[in-house]
């Protein structure tokens, strides 16, 4: 596991936050994850604006795991935003909810999400889960070459 | 000339010549005893004898006679009737009773006069036929009318004798004392007194001839002045000419009776033409009465319409024509032994009593009506009758066309039911009916429509459409009336729309209106059927703001649970989660109780996620919009068992499933169905080695229901009520797991369709459970 891909996780529920990387973490996965807790700290963060301002934009993380319901800014929102930017058009983008409102899964797709992935209620269920993203979006998926993330 | 005036005149002219005489008596003037002097006078008695005459004849003769007058002419009358006799018998008897001399008075020079004058024996018998006459002339019975003119009729005879005799200058010397001749004056004023008398009864006998109209009247007048003057004529020429030489005295007679025979046969001659030009006038009467009855004849016989001719005052029939036998069934001879009440119902006798009586008493009246006849067979007949007063055979007949309207009458009162069924149910129709006319005036307006809007019929037939609708419209209206009058386009004829009225005091309310247009001839109407639709308005509005209310209610629920759900989730994973951090991080430092503590706290977590995302899913099925597609049950069926056994590899179970089941429905829901029921059975044969599963259907009460059967735990019957219920289970969690939502939703969702849910089992032998859809 590479270590500078970063992983974005927009997260507003600190509890879900620590158990997202503890389930990382025990599947070995040591990327650094960064954490925004709501849609415009995200957004600050892969734009290098407000809290995160004087961030070097080049460097866009490996995926973005985004939770839907956000304080703020939804999710949904911050997703179109993020495709409406050419800068992070491409970007990788994995919705982590624990909606299963079919709504969501369709506009979360039609606004550009690559995956949707339920979080599971059990915990041992959520851990296999976050360790398969890994693996996958991680080490099997090929990003998008830097030029275009330029 | 009235005959009471001539008699009045007789009697006066009478009066005057005895009264003159009397003077003459008195005052010794001989030309008023006897007019040409030297001749025999006017005797007192007879004077007075006249005087009485003359008084009693006027008397009887008054414009006015009362009995009192008649009493006393009758009296007067038979005081000179029996002065007349006296004489008579002192003539007779050769005694003389003095009554020559009874009203005489000694005066001078008259003595040698009054000493020779004597009421003569023709003036006695004249004066006792006067009298006779006077008393009897007013009698009631025929025959004293008879023997009164007979008496009048001698004594002018008499009295005529004498004058002539005075005209032809004798003194008519006889040897018959009783021919003695009378005076002049005498003779004339008997004369006047026969005349008066023979007036006096100017319905019999000469002075009815005289009088009458008919030929024998005008013959009488015509010649009885030449054959009273013709004699006196022809003698006197007789007379001149034997006095003047022309010829001796057998020559006279020859003469004059030649020239009497001449005259006669001249009169006779005039007479003859005259009773032949009548004959001949009669003759053609005749024939053109003829001609007119058989022109009647003809057109009565051949008349299509039912005729006859009756006798006005038998009323019997006298005719009959063909038509009338035809439509009454009677022949000629029934007909000619009936009356005309025979062909009438009992009922109408009395009405036609009612007309013949005034047919009688006017009988040139043609007379009409409708009345009901009655034909052989029974049939009673409505006929309208015209008839015509004619003379038939000689007698007053009644010619009558009788024309059969019984058909029309019975159209017309048909017709008149008819329209009295539709005035009724337009009258008595709850919604408001309204015609009117090309002009958009109202014409009709029921009932309905007075309530409606507030206006009597009478206020507002005559008024325009217009006034019915509120102001903003009458434009539009006017404009659509307009292009239907001359296009023919009709954007509301023949459909119902909805409009807004106006009621009489100026509120408006939503309506119902449905326009019929029709033509009458070159007259284009309107009929309008209208329903106040208020109510219904309000509960349509009512019902919009319910469905409203219900979207928004859904709306709410929708996003309710899509918010419940995240946010219910997500603490139930912080739970699990930490839980089992604690396990893995410090499980050495806890024993075994509290380890178990832990899963228990994990399980109960789980099971509340299971909780919320059943709920979820019961909640969405009531909500989900049902679509009605083919569902291939038997291939969802597949599936779900196909899924099941992926899921449990090491099972065996039996699976049979019914093929090409079908039904029409919403493929999510029934697959949840479907999922719940197999999933169940599944579940419930989870101990058995070999289970079987069966899904099909079968025919019950005329409907297919579908069924899951299983030879799993079953269940008992007794609790067959809570199957269903939300939550509620039948078996505890450790015998097998479930949350006890899933039949709930499987009813929910049978019965969005329409269906019905049911269940039989027993305890150990498994369960079947059918649906309906």
């Amino acid at each position: 596991m590479k270590d500078e891909k970063v992983i974005l996780l927009v997260e507003d529920n600190p509890d879900d936050a620590l158990l997202t990387r503890r389930a990382f973490e025990k599947n070995h996965v040591t990327n650094e994850i960064v954490v925004a807790h709501d849609g415009v700290e995200a957004l600050d963060y892969l734009f290098g604006t407000g809290l995160h301002a004087g961030r070097d934009v080049r460097m866009m993380p490996q995926v973005v795991l985004l939770d839907l319901k956000l304080p703020k800014l939804d999710g949904l929102e911050v997703l179109r935003r993020l495709r409406a930017d050419e800068r992070t058009k491409l970007l990788p983008v994995v919705i982590l909810t624990s909606s299963t409102e079919e709504r969501d899964l369709l506009s979360g797709y039609r606004l550009g999400a690559n995956s949707y992935v339920r979080k599971p209620v059990n915990f041992s269920d959520f851990a296999e889960a976050a360790r398969q993203l890994g693996l996958y979006w991680l080490l099997l998926n090929q990003p998008p070459p830097e030029v275009a993330r330029g | 000339m009235n005959p009471s005036t001539l008699v009045r005149g007789a009697a006066a002219l009478s009066f005057l010549f005895a009264f003159a005489a009397l003077a003459g008596w008195q005052f010794d003037i001989a030309f008023l005893r006897s007019v040409i002097p030297g001749r025999s006078t006017m005797n007192p008695t007879t004077a007075v004898a006249l005087l009485l005459l003359a008084t009693g004849l006027w008397l009887a003769r008054r414009t006015q006679s009362s009995r009192w007058a008649l009493a006393i002419s009758r009296a007067l009358a038979a005081c000179v009737a029996l002065v007349g006799l006296i004489a008579l018998a002192g003539y007779v008897f050769g005694s003389d009773f003095g009554i020559h001399q009874l009203f005489l008075t000694q005066r001078g020079g008259a003595t040698s006069a009054a000493a020779t004058s004597r009421v003569s024996a023709p003036t006695a018998f004249s004066l006792l036929l006067l009298g006779a006459a006077l008393m009897l002339m007013d009698a009631p019975v025929r025959v004293g009318r008879a023997v009164a003119h007979g008496c009048a009729l001698l004594a002018a005879v008499v009295a005529l004798v004498a004058l002539t005799g005075h005209a032809f200058g004798g003194s008519f010397q006889s040897r018959l004392a009783l021919l003695r001749p009378m005076a002049l004056n005498t003779a004339a004023a008997l004369i006047s007194l026969c005349v008066g008398v023979i007036a006096a009864l100017p319905d019999y006998g000469l002075a009815a001839v005289l009088r009458s109209p008919t030929l024998g009247g005008a013959l009488l007048r015509r010649l009885l002045p030449a054959v009273v003057l013709a004699p006196m004529v022809l003698f006197w020429i007789r007379l001149q000419g034997e006095e003047a030489g022309w010829y001796d005295r057998s020559g006279g007679r020859a003469v004059l009776v030649t020239a009497l025979m001449v005259v006669l046969g001249a009169i006779t001659w005039r007479a003859a033409i005259l009773l032949d030009r009548s004959d001949a006038e009669r003759g053609q009467a005749e024939t053109a009465l003829r001609d007119s009855e058989e022109r009647y004849r003809l057109l009565f016989d051949i008349s299509p319409e039912p005729g006859w001719v009756f006798d006005l005052e038998t009323l019997q029939f006298l005719a009959v024509n063909a038509a009338a036998m035809g439509r009454y069934g009677y022949t000629a001879d029934e007909f000619r032994s009936m009356t005309i009440r025979d062909i009438r119902p009992p009922e109408e006798i009395p009405r036609l009593g009612d007309r013949v009586a005034h047919l009688g008493e006017h009988p040139s009246a043609s007379a009409g009506g409708l009345w009901r006849h009655r034909t052989k067979d029974g049939t009673l007949l409505e006929v309208e009758i015209t008839s015509h007063a004619l003379t038939f055979q000689g007698r007053r007949a009644q010619m009558v066309l009788a024309h059969d309207v019984t058909e029309r009458r019975r159209a017309e009162a048909a017709l008149r039911a008819s329209e009295e069924q539709f005035r009724t149910l337009a009258a008595t129709a709850n919604d408001a009916i309204i015609s009117g006319d090309a002009r958009g005036i109202i014409t009709y307006f029921n009932p309905g429509a007075e309530r409606m809007f507030g206006y009597a019929a009478g206020d507002v037939t005559g008024k325009l459409l217009a006034v019915l609708m509120p102001e903003r419209f009458r434009e539009a209206h006017r404009q659509g009336m307009e292009r239907y009058l001359s296009t023919g386009v009709a954007r509301v004829i023949g459909r119902t729309v909805e409009l807004v009225g106006r009621r009489r005091e100026g509120t408006e309310f939503p309506l119902e209106l449905s326009l019929a247009s029709w033509r009458r001839g070159e007259e284009v109407a309107f009929t309008a059927v209208i329903r106040d639709i208020a109510a219904r308005k309000e509960a349509e509005d009512a019902l919009k703001l319910y469905a409203a209310q219900l979207e928004a209610a859904n709306a709410e629920l929708d996003a309710f649970s899509y918010s419940v759900s995240h946010d219910l989730r997500a603490p139930l994973r912080s739970i699990d989660g930490f839980s089992l951090a604690l396990l893995e991080d410090c499980g050495d430092r806890l024993d075994e109780a509290g380890r178990d503590h832990l899963h228990r706290v994990r399980a109960a977590a789980q099971r509340m996620a299971t909780l919320i995302d059943d709920m979820l899913g019961l909640s969405r099925v009531t909500r989900a919009t049902l679509r009605r597609e083919a569902v291939d049950l038997s291939g969802v069926a597949h599936t779900v068992m196909t899924e099941l056994k992926d899921g449990a590899p090491h099972r065996t179970v039996d699976v049979v499933i019914a093929a090409g089941l079908c039904a029409e429905g919403d493929p999510r829901l029934l697959r949840v169905v479907l999922e719940n029921l197999l999933g169940n059975a599944w579940k419930y044969t989870g101990r058995k080695p070999n289970a079987r599963i069966e899904f099909g259907a079968l025919e019950t009460d005329g409907t297919r229901a579908y069924y899951v059967r299983d030879d799993g735990a079953g269940f008992d019957m007794a609790y067959a009520g809570k199957l269903f219920g939300v939550f509620q289970r039948l078996h505890s969690a450790g015998e097998f797991e479930g949350t006890g939502i899933g039949l709930a939703t499987v009813q929910r969702i049978v019965h969005r369709h329409g269906g019905r849910v049911w269940a039989e089992g027993a305890v150990g032998q498994g369960a079947t459970f059918y649906f309906t859809l």
